[in-house]
């Protein structure tokens, strides 16, 4: 009987071409570790597929390309010690262990339930071998938006957008906590919209805890924001929301819909 | 300077080191470029997509493991990886397209002047391409060149996926076959 329907070996190709869904994904490598004539068929795929790019002509590069790539990578680099996903990564450098470690009070004060304005106040008072924001601005709740499914696991996820203002400093502030881990690349990407357009100010990503933060310094011009909106991305590089809303700001303070 | 290989670069890029990116950047954004350009058709996609390929470099998300395999490679899968993304987006915008409509926009014009060089190899595999038959082609062509999955694939052709498995099967059986037997010649 041809069983070739239901061999397990007939999710080979879709494994290579890094089709079919994560389970499935998962299944097959649990039987190719198994089975010597998918290891084969997959080493020698391989062999094949990686030469198929060889089948295109080498092109000279835009001489204005360089400047284009490299320049803002760089430059934000020299401007900040830290780009945008960098800072994100390594949350506890530079400024941002100060700006991570009130906001982290924060977070703790809505977990409580308590009034959000005055403890926030006082939480960060107590911080006193850091940098203490002269104040900090609470311009929107965010609201897990739970119609996508991602939230069936978590009954608390919430988020907040946050002006925080130190003697020399302004930043936005935005944390989610409660929210799915970020897996295989995927980001957490923060949208603004003010006056009917959308701009992204940039990625974060989520660890076991739940807790996400990113930081924007407010050089960047982005001020009387209108709404905020946080997308989960399959990448930090979106240029338009790709994935699903994960928080939205809520309505009284939103003029716009990420 | 020595020079360095790819996998210091990249660890010096993990350090932050800008000068080492720039190097990545002279060494290799011609491939991921010239890959851009097979593979999107198009000039202004093209240099979105070594943008994001490098910013992806810049990243401490790209780590590259010298013990799996050739760094071009790597940045090589990376750069498809971008550019799928990129022309899924792109496709969003203008809707599922035809077979016939694929078949005007397979390739860009032909520049002389930008073409600068083909190696043996890349002749090699574009000889050995021609074998194949026109439908293995075209998989070859749709899956890998411009990123759609074999059910997209299975759909646009109004046949079943498993003909296209098979097709796509049989294609790189046949490249196989002859990039052994070219081997051999050698």
């Amino acid at each position: 009987m041809d069983n070739r329907e239901t061999s397990p070996c007939e999710g080979l190709i879709e494994y290579l071409t890094g089709e079919g869904l994560e389970m499935q994904r998962k299944r097959f490598e649990r039987h190719l570790t198994s089975c010597s004539t998918c290891q084969e068929e997959a080493i020698l795929w391989h062999e094949v597929w990686d030469r198929l790019a060889d089948d295109m002509d080498l092109r000279d590069l835009p001489a204005d390309l360089k400047d284009e790539v490299l320049g803002p990578l760089i430059e934000k680099e020299n401007a900040e010690p830290k780009s945008m996903k960098r800072r994100t990564a390594s949350l506890f450098e530079s400024r941002i262990v100060r700006l991570g470690a009130a906001s982290a009070l924060i977070i703790i004060v809505f977990l409580s339930g308590w009034l959000m304005k005055d403890l926030q106040i006082q939480s960060i008072g107590k911080e006193t071998s850091i940098e203490t924001p002269s104040s900090i601005e609470t311009l929107f709740q965010l609201n897990a938006e739970r119609s996508n499914g991602k939230f069936n696991d978590s009954k608390h996820a919430y988020g907040v957008a946050c002006l925080v203002r130190s003697d020399d400093d302004e930043r936005l502030v935005v944390y989610v906590f409660g929210s799915p881990q970020t897996r295989d690349g995927e980001a957490y990407q923060v949208w603004l919209w003010k006056g009917g357009k959308r701009t992204s100010a940039g990625t974060f990503t989520v660890g076991s805890s739940g807790i996400g933060i990113m930081t924007l310094p407010l050089s960047h011009g982005i001020k009387d924001i209108d709404a905020v909106g946080v997308t989960l991305e399959p990448d930090s590089h979106s240029t338009i929301p790709r994935g699903p809303k994960m928080f939205g700001s809520t309505p009284q303070s939103s003029s716009g819909e990420v | 300077m020595p020079n360095r290989s790819d996998g210091e670069l990249m660890r010096q890029i993990r350090e932050g080191r800008s000068d080492a990116l720039e190097q990545l950047y002279d060494r290799h954004a011609r491939l991921v470029y010239s890959f851009a350009v097979r593979f999107s058709g198009n000039e202004t996609l093209s240099r979105e997509i070594v943008q994001l390929v490098y910013a992806r470099l810049w990243s401490t998300k790209a780590e590259y493991d010298s013990g799996r395999g050739a760094f071009t490679s790597w940045l090589l899968t990376m750069t498809r990886n971008i550019s799928i993304d990129v022309l899924r987006r792109e496709r969003r915008h203008q809707g599922m397209v035809s077979i016939d409509q694929l078949n005007e926009m397979q390739g860009v014009a032909d520049d002389p002047e930008s073409i600068v060089l083909q190696s043996d190899q890349r002749r090699l595999i574009a000889s050995t391409s021609r074998r194949l038959s026109e439908p293995q082609q075209r998989v070859i062509e749709l899956l890998y060149w411009k990123g759609y999955t074999l059910q997209e694939i299975a759909e646009m052709g109004g046949e079943p996926v498993g003909t296209v498995k098979s097709r796509l099967h049989q294609a790189l059986k046949t490249l196989r076959r002859h990039l052994q037997g070219l081997r051999e010649e050698h």
